[in-house]
């Protein structure tokens, strides 16, 4: 049992807190669950270009990681998650989305089948509640484990010659969302070609003992292929670029919603291929049903809009000026110079046949502005490079 | 002899708020008062040298800040300070906190059960979309749903379609919110037995149920009201005590040049023609006025205010069958030092917080058995803390003082009325429950007034010292409050209102029932709606 | 596909499982029954306590059989008849003044006129109350928040029940349905065995205690019914408990319906598609079904024969959190004479007697079943059938059967253990009603509700399938979202007690799934 004096340190240090804080010469820190976290190292700029352009690491630990195991692991994940399991092998990761009996999404994360048996799920909420509930009848074992596995994303371009540096042999063979296990220092270390950038890139979860030296050994062997640390905003330009949706931003999780109507379905999120109808029982799969015929409330569109006024919690309006949705999410693309914005849209959009036109404030010299920008909706992720999926991955 | 619009019998707050309204709206209005001070049970008083207890009611639970706004109750002197947390002493030496940072809480639980630190959130969630969908409805008054009158039919419809805008999985929900057990509702969350005695606290102060009793989940909700109000301090201790809240109500009632009178006790209502026409005090002076509102709860205003004569049987009986079952009781302790509580450890920011020393539901049912049995609990729930650690100027410097709310004590005992003996005795079942767990407790009283359900009664005027004026159980809540056919605030004689917590929505320091009788009246007086509605949340 | 070769099967042969067979079967459907006992009845059946004495295995009178079903099915044609019926409620106290409510009327226990004015107008309202639960009882519940004419429609029908009985009884009804049995008695009555004795009718079967919130719902619910016509009325069937399931029997075999027992069930055969198969018996033998209506316990429906598995957790959650913890028991005795009651006549003996001297004494005894314990002073409802019915019993000798209620399906020192002690308990009490009893006592049996579940196969013993409190009621029974008797799994009904509108013994639940099947599977 935790001491009762817990409350004394309400924010804990990840593993690597030595390294990080060494590096975070803006000191820039946020609370990300239970931990401390940088925001920002140096520059947010330069650390989206080391993404982009050679290797960025950022400290994942606060990621929530529960492990499932048993006999009944992989039946209870196939009920628990919308898509079909069985489809994720041994040694593969799935991104995943679950939802409430309304078919509302409660988070999204990866699960990464580890081992026969054995699965890991890494997201953003906790989830023991929904999970232990939901294991009433399968004989698994769920634990949560986020204090006890250090986890690092290495992502960008030379991320693979960085990890085979430090001796993770023939990682450039592993396919995306493939997974494999080295031993590193004598422990078993978790190596996935996982990753929020868009890019080619990597996970690797480790026993919190070894975290330091992994650490030393990427940024010793890592100097020459440009390695850098970035925070969390530099991950939110590229996880946006890389059209991937963030809990809390993008949606708002079923377990946390208040109001009627401000959860989203998968459907709604534009996630509508992580959901298998077909499989006999998941939770939410009668609402969904429903929903598929009555049909959603909301769509999920990416967005390219005019100009370079970047669209954060703008609203969006038809060609009469009837109020037809949100942006969730926008930036201005360093990579592809364009205007993108993530944003649900709901009545009286009419696919097809109506404008999007968002309006968005801006600032200038303290002073508020208001432009009124066109935007069109577009269906691939804004950054998409072939090095991402290249298999065996580019060596330097 | 002067002559008013509206008199209003009783200064608690929910009588000076329903004054200070009736005035604002341009209205001349008399508050007269029993006892020499005013306030009610909302009283700040100096009953020991240097020491200012709150004597009765302790916290600014839920006191509407849109009321407070609009009567500008800060420009009248009322600070209202944010406090928060609470710690249950647990019997094996151990304690659990109750910390406001969501995820120091959620750690707590997990120190018990790291699968009830997660059905936290669900928990939040599930009684904050209760709160959301309650509140709108304190400051609204409560259709009839016998009536055929349009008024009543649209709010009806009103209600019909906020619960159906809940969705169908929420409608449900909230049905078994209303009449589960506060034991029951929390079991389909938490397994842990600590984090279910904690929760269930707030699910039967005041009220003469166990928490094994169907009807107590929906005070759980309470907790939670704070965090949907928004404003931070919907908990909170009101600088110099609960007699802050009365003084700034007054001083805005004054602003509208509203009078008080105290040691104004009044013994009749006058009526005539089935129209009130005044009433009559103690000492035989009159006051005469087209309204009469009445502070006073619901048995005391029929039984002893009016003529049974200008009564309906069947009223009477009505009033006859109001349930009070009073079961809390107070203590008031002046400190000569801090109490220290070793199990907590030294520097826990815990000491500004709630405490409890009662750690698993059986207890607090047993607690309550103790009750029915026309006894004090032997083993009782407390609900104590010390205001002085966050406003020091209720004690001398360095001296405190501990106000501790006690569940349950019967009106009346099994043996007959409360006698002084009885006093002691249940003074002493307190003192030593908090002296388990703090040794130098005891040493340090310097005075302790303890308060049974008899004595908030003969003090105050609350029948069986029930302290939301009337048991907050179903039966007796919106339109059943105080009971059917008068749940409108309007009386059963032409220009009588009831406005204290015997009418919607009830007790705690809300102030509502006094702003919800004011604009009834003000529509019956074909005068312009002044009071506020609910802000919205959404 | 025709109603005739559409097959429906059955799981489990108590009262509302043969109505709802009769029901469909004379529809036309092809209907099969399954029962694991090797009689039918389910828990109204007849026992054999000891050779030659024959005793109500649980429940021991009627008095809500639904009248319309009664009809409609030809019970009468088909073997029930009441050996007595009307009968009265004798309520006994320690100091031999006993009460006796005969319908609308108490004599008895210094009993003043007012007070039996108070009681008339008492029942007047009670049973005016209980009128809307009646027709409330008629069909299923509807959806809350649903859009479906269906549900809408019956949503009126409810409001407008309600609208119609009066602004009296309709804020009567407004303010008694989530209160006490107590605080409701206590404004009718100052007797305190008036009110003890009306309180137990609100208790026995339940776990509540008089001040426990819903007791006015139980109360209401146990007016509902009627017996030839008189609205609270107790009866005996003839030839034993047994006889009113036989008719039922007779009723759906003459329908068209087989009924197989000694054939438990092991599992409700879903295919990949988690569609209907039919369903797998313990022996092995696998029957072919298109539809299937269980008649037990939701619980044992979807957590045995179902299995989590194949069901949504929410729904998991949600069964494993209905309140089914049984409460009650069942005494029996073979007596080789007539026993003597304290203050009651001796040609009175063959009515109901109850034991509830007032309401502090139900109460305390509903405190020990709180923590998981017993009182030494429990309330009973007894009665002697073999005085109406000479072949339950040898010459001369007889049968006693007791609801003995505050015995919880929990108890903290377990059964096994407790179980002496709580039969000797309710052998002393009985002595103190009846002294002398105990010399004519030949054999002495008690069921608590772990021997009902066993036995019946009712998961914790509950004899409704679930606590009726408002939590449980209406379109909350037994979860939401299955309350219109239908399931998650296509096909699939249920039947039984745990639906709407609870148990009692009336088929209503049976009757309104057999309406609720035939709409959706015609």
């Amino acid at each position: 049992m935790l001491r009762q004096d817990h409350y004394k340190t309400s924010v804990y240090k990840t593993p690597f807190h030595e390294r990080t804080s060494e590096l975070n010469i803006l000191n820039e820190w946020t609370r990300w669950k239970d931990y401390t976290v940088s925001t920002s190292y140096f520059r947010t700029d330069l650390e989206y270009f080391a993404v982009r352009n050679t290797t960025g690491v950022i400290d994942y630990t606060p990621m929530v990681k529960q492990k499932i195991t048993g006999p009944d692991a992989a039946e209870f994940v196939n009920r628990f998650f919308t898509r079909d399991m069985n489809k994720i092998a041994v040694g593969r990761v799935g991104y995943v989305v679950w939802c409430d009996e309304a078919g509302q999404v409660l988070d999204d994360g990866t699960v990464f089948h580890v081992r026969e048996n054995e699965y890991w799920l890494l997201c953003v909420e906790r989830q023991l509640d929904n999970l232990g509930n939901s294991a009433v009848g399968f004989d698994v074992k769920i634990e949560e484990i986020t204090d006890e596995v250090a986890c690092l994303g290495v992502q960008g371009p030379t991320s693979c010659s960085i990890l085979k540096a430090i001796g993770f042999d023939a990682i450039e063979h592993l396919k995306p969302f493939d997974i494999k296990h080295y031993d590193f220092q004598g422990q078993e270390v978790m190596v996935s070609r996982t990753g929020f950038s868009g890019d080619l890139g990597y996970e690797v979860c480790m026993p919190n003992d070894v975290a330091l030296n992994l650490w030393d050994e990427l940024f010793d062997k890592g100097e020459i292929y440009g390695i850098k640390p970035f925070g969390l905003d530099a991950l939110d330009l590229v996880r946006i670029e890389a059209g991937l949706l963030v809990p809390g931003q993008d949606f708002m999780v079923a377990e946390e919603a208040i109001r009627p109507g401000s959860t989203r379905s998968p459907f709604e999120l534009g996630l509508s291929w992580l959901v298998d109808l077909s499989k006999p029982v998941f939770n939410g799969r009668e609402a969904l049903l429903e929903e598929k015929k009555r049909g959603s409330r909301y769509t999920f569109v990416k967005l390219n809009i005019n100009g370079n006024k970047p669209a954060e919690g703008a609203y969006l309006y038809n060609q009469s000026g009837k109020k037809i949705g949100n942006v969730t999410s926008a930036m201005f693309s360093p990579s592809a110079k364009a205007n993108i914005a993530f944003a649900t849209l709901h009545d009286p959009w009419k696919k097809g046949k109506d404008k999007i036109i968002a309006e968005i404030y801006y600032q200038k010299d303290l002073e508020w502005n208001k432009v009124m920008e066109e935007a069109t909706i577009v269906t691939k992720p804004f950054f998409d490079p072939d090095r991402k999926r290249t298999t065996p991955a580019e060596l330097y | 002899m002067e002559k008013y619009d509206a008199i209003v019998i009783g200064a608690g707050h929910n009588g000076l708020t329903n004054a200070a309204y009736l005035a604002k709206s341009g209205l001349k209005v008399l508050v007269l008062e029993k006892n020499d001070y005013i306030g009610g049970a909302a009283v700040s008083r100096e009953l020991h040298d240097g020491w200012t207890y709150s004597n009765c009611s302790y916290v600014c639970s839920l006191l509407r800040p849109e009321i407070y706004r609009d009567l500008n109750l800060q420009k009248h002197g009322l600070q209202v300070i944010a406090y928060g947390g609470s710690v249950t002493f647990m019997e094996d030496g151990n304690i659990f906190g109750g910390y406001s940072d969501h995820d120091v809480q959620r750690r707590e639980i997990g120190r018990f059960s790291k699968k009830d630190a997660d059905a936290y959130v669900r928990f939040g969630r599930d009684v904050s979309k209760q709160c959301r969908f309650i509140k709108p409805l304190l400051l609204r008054t409560p259709p009839d749903p016998t009536s055929f009158r349009p008024k009543d039919l649209d709010e009806l419809l009103y209600l019909f379609k906020r619960l159906y805008g809940l969705g169908e999985q929420t409608i449900y929900e909230t049905i078994r919110f209303y009449t589960m057990s506060a034991a029951e509702y929390l079991a389909e969350y938490f397994e842990s037995d600590i984090v279910k005695a904690a929760m269930s606290g707030s699910g039967i102060i005041g009220t003469a149920l166990g928490p094994y009793s169907p009807g107590t989940a929906y005070v759980l909700l309470h907790h939670y009201m704070g965090e949907v109000d928004g404003s931070i301090g919907s908990w909170g201790f009101a600088r110099g005590g609960m007699g802050s809240v009365s003084k700034a109500l007054a001083g805005a009632l004054q602003e509208y040049d509203g009078k008080i009178i105290t040691d104004a006790e009044v013994t009749q209502i006058q009526v005539k023609n089935g129209k009130t026409t005044g009433v009559v005090l103690a000492n035989g002076d009159e006051y005469h006025a087209k309204n009469v509102v009445s502070n006073l709860d619901a048995r005391r205003t029929y039984q002893d205010l009016f003529d049974p004569q200008d009564l309906s049987e069947k009223l009477l009986k009505q009033v006859d069958n109001f349930k009070f079952n009073g079961s809390s009781g107070k203590l008031n302790i002046a400190l000569d030092g801090l109490p220290e509580f070793p199990a907590m450890g030294k520097d826990n920011p815990l000491i500004y917080a709630d405490m409890h020393f009662i750690d698993s539901l059986e207890r607090i049912e047993r607690a309550y058995d103790d009750w029915k049995n026309g006894r004090w609990s032997q083993d009782p729930y407390v609900d104590m803390l010390i205001p002085t650690m966050t406003d020091p100027t209720m004690a001398p410097p360095g001296k405190h003082y501990m106000s501790v709310f006690v569940q349950y004590a019967p009106p009346k005992l099994a043996t007959g009325e409360w006698t002084d003996k009885d006093r002691e005795g249940f003074g002493k079942t307190v003192i030593d429950q908090i002296g388990e767990y703090s040794p130098n407790f005891k040493d340090l009283i310097v005075h302790a007034e303890i308060r049974t359900p008899q004595d908030i009664e003969n003090e105050v005027g609350l029948t069986e010292g029930n302290i939301f004026q009337g048991e907050l159980t179903m039966d007796q809540m919106f339109f059943n409050r105080p009971f059917p056919g008068y749940a409108q605030f309007r009386g059963p004689v032409k220009g009588f209102y009831m406005c204290g917590s015997s009418t919607h929505p009830g007790g705690g320091v809300m102030a509502a029932p006094g702003a919800n009788a004011a604009r009834e009246i003000l529509y019956d007086l074909k005068r312009k709606n002044i009071v506020p509605e609910a802000e919205n949340d959404d | 596909m025709t109603r005739k070769n559409k097959k429906i099967a059955i799981i489990g042969a108590g009262h509302n499982s043969l109505v709802c067979a009769a029901y469909l079967a004379k529809a036309g459907f092809s209907v099969n029954v399954y029962e694991t006992r090797s009689d039918v009845g389910g828990m109204a059946s007849t026992r054999e306590l000891a050779e030659g004495y024959k005793v109500p295995g649980a429940a021991h009178l009627l008095h809500q059989v639904d009248s319309k079903i009664h009809k409609s099915l030809k019970l009468d044609k088909h073997g029930l008849a009441y050996v007595a019926s009307g009968l009265k409620t004798i309520s006994i106290n320690p100091n031999g003044n006993a009460l006796v409510f005969d319908d609308d009327n108490i004599t008895g226990d210094d009993i003043t006129l007012r007070e039996q004015e108070q009681y008339k107008e008492f029942r007047k309202t009670m049973k005016k109350l209980a009128g809307f639960f009646k027709k409330a009882y008629q069909k299923a519940p509807p959806r809350l928040g649903s859009e479906e004419r269906r549900d809408l429609s019956n949503l009126m029908s409810l409001g407008w029940n309600l609208r119609s009985m009066g602004k009296d009884s309709m804020r009567l009804m407004l303010k008694f349905i989530a209160v006490n049995i107590h605080d409701v008695l206590n404004e009718y009555f100052d007797h305190e065995h008036i009110k003890g004795s009306i309180a137990l009718d609100a208790l026995l079967g339940n776990r509540l205690g008089p001040r426990t919130n819903n007791s006015s719902i139980t109360y209401l619910h146990q007016l509902t019914g009627d017996l030839n016509g008189v609205q609270g009325s107790y009866g005996i069937p003839e030839g034993g408990m047994s006889s009113y399931s036989d008719s039922l029997q007779k009723a759906a075999e003459s329908a068209g319906v087989n009924i197989h027992t000694n054939s438990p069930i092991k599992q409700i055969d879903l295919d990949a598609e988690n569609k209907i198969r039919g369903l797998v018996l313990e022996s092995g033998e696998t029957i072919e079904a298109d539809v299937v209506v269980s008649g037990i316990d939701p619980r044992s429906t979807f957590m045995c024969l179902v299995g989590p598995k194949h069901l949504e957790s929410h729904y998991v959650h949600k069964i494993s959190n209905i309140r089914m913890r049984g409460n009650t028991s069942k005494l029996h005795l073979a007596l080789s004479g007539l026993p003597k009651f304290k203050g009651v006549d001796k040609e009175d003996l063959g009515n109901r007697i109850i034991n509830a001297p007032n309401m502090k004494y139900l109460e305390l005894a509903h405190d020990f079943t709180k923590y998981g314990e017993y009182s030494d002073q429990l309330p009973m409802e007894i009665i002697i059938p073999s005085i109406h019915d000479k072949t339950l019993a040898p010459k001369g000798h007889h049968v006693l059967s007791a609801i003995v209620n505050n015995t919880a399906y929990h108890l903290k020192d377990g059964w096994e253990q407790s179980k002496p002690v709580v039969l000797e308990n309710c052998l002393n009490q009985l002595e103190e009603m009846a002294p002398g009893i105990r010399k004519l006592i030949l054999h002495a049996e008690l069921l608590s509700p772990k021997d009902f579940e066993n036995e019946y196969g009712i998961t914790g013993g509950h004899w409704h399938q679930g606590e009726l409190t408002f939590d449980q009621f209406l379109m909350l029974r037994p979860i939401p979202g299955m309350a219109q008797y239908t399931s998650p799994i296509e096909s699939l009904y249920l039947c039984g007690a745990g639906s709407h509108p609870g148990g009692g013994l009336m088929g209503l639940a049976g009757r309104n799934a057999a309406n609720e099947i035939l709409s959706r599977e015609s």
